[in-house]
């Protein structure tokens, strides 16, 4: 081992961790592309990463019966208490026990004071405001949506519009108002829009046009759009960790006799800007600015009110179209929703018409990603036309329309758990992380696959061969795909897949995971065959070439 | 706020509504069991411990002088019962032979849990919570008080201390 190489193992293990600054990472894959022995410590920390996983998973699976039995402790120790007079009443009885504990009470409170008041240093950490976003159970946004890069085509500015966000986590309710710009023949337009949750169904409202539609859809969906809603706020709120953890006080400012600290962090062209308040850390207000092509920095986002657990106000998640707005349907003839939208892309010409979609996406702890996705070609024309067996991969039938190839249950025979992913007309191999130019390669596993009506559905496991860089988690994944079809088609089809759900624990799998794949299969039920422990085995087994 | 919900529950709960304890041991009974096993390195002590730490937070909640200061209170107990024991420990010890510790069977988790608990505590407390707080240091140097690169410099330390610990067991056997 060269001295070199003494060096470069403090970046090694950070890359593991996941803290590697992307320059460093350029030099160590160069030393690493010539240094076996380097390569070989690399995979060894990589392994031991993933036992740490699955160690610390494992003992993280009975933390609820841990919690439970703690609270069965004290609640033992309560009804004690309660029923029996404790030793301290006896002996409070006597006036001179009363007066010594008196002046012993004294003596320690004025030393708890001492050690309380310097030990209780820490207020708050900036970092956590996240997760207590996520871990409320009512959030209440409020505030204005500005465009400061778009003017109307007289010049005047675009007028803000307001922000008034709702979720009530418990009971999967959530009140969203989105804004968007469009050009149409009369210039730029603001189309201001509102999406409802409640229970069962989903109301749509385009306040612009002045229409509402209703939709229907299932418990997993109504828990997934709570969800994917906290995180939506949470990300237009915050930003990312990397980006709040580099903030630094830059004023400080009273807001209805409260003072803040002012917290201030860039990143990716935009600026946030925290009023925290000083003594709690409790957050009066937060705004997202962005640089506009002048340089300057310009209010895009203002939240004046932000709210957890708080009341919420009667008619917030009401039904009811505004009055004198039009309505598609009503929630008794809404349609239910299909999970991970119904449409997929589509692309066509002369000889395919292609549908390629990818359902859902979860990313694991160790940054393995796993998707359910499926693809089908119909031929020209649209129409769905299984004739002649071709081989055991696919059926495709041959007419003046081009050429349809319709994945069937003989698609998938022959295929393994951990095994490559099957030959579909659209084959994602691999995912490589988007946006970034780091080299890792996400290389696909089949798991499993299920049918809902005229769908097969493909659920991969794609294993990265490094660390993946932070930012997936806002930019998500690149599809690397082959067509499976003759003539291929000459055009190129640009696919990304989301970070998804992060699957952290066996819990996490079992409702997001497997409750996807239920949902997505005629059965109602998520194959047998897929469960956490296998898949982090299998990880594992791919990280360690084995398999 | 977190600390905004952990004041409204410790404030419930002193005016006798004890349920809202439980909610504050779901919200941070996984914190404080992470600590006692990164600290003691062991999870049935890690369990009692916490349960423990629950305990006399439950019975001296009416000392607590911030009730939004919950978390950092809490876990300054655990931190003391941890330290209290791992002295009882270290007498213990003092007062018996060594004995020879029986040989592991040859599992990969027993190698890994031993290498894990061999790590000296100030690298084995960063990782423990490194791998409990979902890979989040900035909470973790909010727990340990100290600075996220500091975490970072530990784990580093942890990962290529429990490689050497884990190679030197292969050589041996």
């Amino acid at each position: 081992m060269s001295n070199d190489c003494h060096r470069f193992r403090d970046r090694i293990a950070d890359l593991v961790t996941g803290v590697l600054p992307e320059p460093d990472c350029r030099e160590l894959q160069e030393h690493l592309s010539r240094c076996a022995d380097c390569r070989d410590y690399m995979q060894a920390l990589k392994q031991e990463d993933v036992s740490l996983i699955e160690y610390f998973a494992g003992i993280d699976e009975d933390m609820a019966h841990r919690q439970e039995r703690a609270l069965q402790m004290i609640e033992c120790s309560h009804a004690k208490e309660t029923n029996n007079i404790p030793i301290w009443r006896k002996i409070m009885k006597s006036h001179y026990s009363k007066l010594a504990t008196a002046a012993a009470i004294l003596v320690l409170a004025a030393v708890a004071l001492i050690v309380l008041d310097k030990s209780t240093a820490p207020a708050y950490a900036i970092t956590d405001l996240p997760r207590e976003f996520e871990q409320a159970r009512i959030i209440h946004l409020q505030g204005w949506h500005y465009f400061p890069e778009h003017t109307m085509p007289d010049g005047r500015k675009i007028p803000p519009v307001e922000i008034n966000d709702w979720i009530d986590v418990e009971n999967s309710r959530s009140r969203h108002s989105g804004a968007g710009l469009g050009i149409d023949s009369r210039g730029v337009r603001v189309t201001v829009s509102e999406t409802i949750s409640d229970g069962p169904y989903r109301m749509s409202i385009n306040h612009t046009d002045r229409s509402a539609a209703y939709y229907r859809v299932s418990p997993y969906q109504q828990k997934l759009t709570t969800y994917q809603m906290s995180k939506l706020l949470s990300g237009q709120l915050f930003g990312g960790i990397q980006q709040l953890s580099d903030s630094v006080v830059v004023g400080r400012e009273q807001i209805d006799g409260v003072a803040y600290d002012i917290w201030q962090s860039d990143a990716s062209g935009f600026r946030w800007k925290m009023w925290l308040s000083a003594d709690s850390g409790k957050l009066g207000r937060a705004q997202i600015l962005s640089q506009v092509a002048s340089g300057r920095w310009e209010l895009q986002r203002d939240y004046q009110v932000i709210e957890y657990n708080v009341e919420v106000p009667e008619g917030v998640f009401t039904m009811d179209p505004p009055s004198g707005y039009t309505t598609a349907n009503s929630p008794e003839t809404a349609v239910l929703e299909e999970l991970g939208g119904g449409g997929g892309v589509g692309y066509e010409d002369d000889q395919h018409s292609l549908q390629c979609d990818i359902k859902m996406s979860f990313t694991l702890s160790d940054g393995s990603v796993l998707l359910g996705w499926f693809s089908t070609d119909r031929g020209r024309g649209g129409s769905a036309r299984v004739n002649q067996k071709k081989d055991s991969d696919t059926r495709e039938s041959s007419d003046a329309h081009g050429t349809s190839v319709v994945p069937t249950e003989a698609s998938f025979e022959g295929l393994t758990f951990g095994g490559p992913v099957p030959k579909l007309p659209v084959e994602i191999y691999a995912l490589k992380p988007a946006g970034g130019d780091i080299e890792v390669t996400y290389e696909g596993h089949h798991l499993a696959y299920t049918r809902k009506g005229d769908k097969l559905i493909e659920w991969s496991l794609y294993v990265p061969s490094g660390t993946p860089p932070s930012n997936v988690k806002q930019l998500g994944y690149e599809v690397q795909y082959r067509f499976n079809l003759d003539p291929k088609p000459g055009w190129i089809i640009h696919m990304t897949a989301e970070y998804g759900i992060p699957i952290r624990k066996v819990e996490d799998f079992d409702a997001w995971v497997l409750g996807a794949m239920a949902e997505l299969s005629d059965s109602g039920t998520a194959p047998a065959q897929v469960t956490y422990p296998p898949v982090l085995k299998l990880i594992q087994q791919v990280r360690a070439g084995t398999k | 706020m977190n600390d905004r919900v952990d004041e409204d529950l410790v404030l419930t709960c002193r005016q006798g509504d004890t349920s809202a304890y439980a909610a504050l041991v779901q919200r941070h009974y996984r914190h404080v069991f992470a600590l006692c096993l990164g600290m003691l390195a062991n999870v049935h002590d890690a369990e009692d411990t916490a349960q423990e730490t629950m305990l006399k937070g439950f019975l001296s909640l009416r000392k607590l002088t911030r009730p939004e200061q919950f978390e950092p209170w809490i876990l300054r107990i655990a931190r003391h019962l941890c330290i209290d024991l791992l002295r009882r420990r270290k007498r213990a010890k003092s007062l018996t032979p060594e004995r020879q510790t029986p040989a592991q069977p040859s599992n990969e988790n027993h190698d890994l849990e031993g290498a894990v608990r061999r790590l000296p505590q100030e690298l084995r407390l960063p990782l423990t919570l490194f791998y409990f707080e979902h890979k989040d240091a900035g909470s973790i140097a909010r727990k340990l008080k100290i600075s996220p690169s500091l975490v970072y410099e530990r784990i580093r330390a942890a990962r290529k201390e429990l490689h050497e610990l884990l190679t030197e067991r292969g050589t041996h056997e």
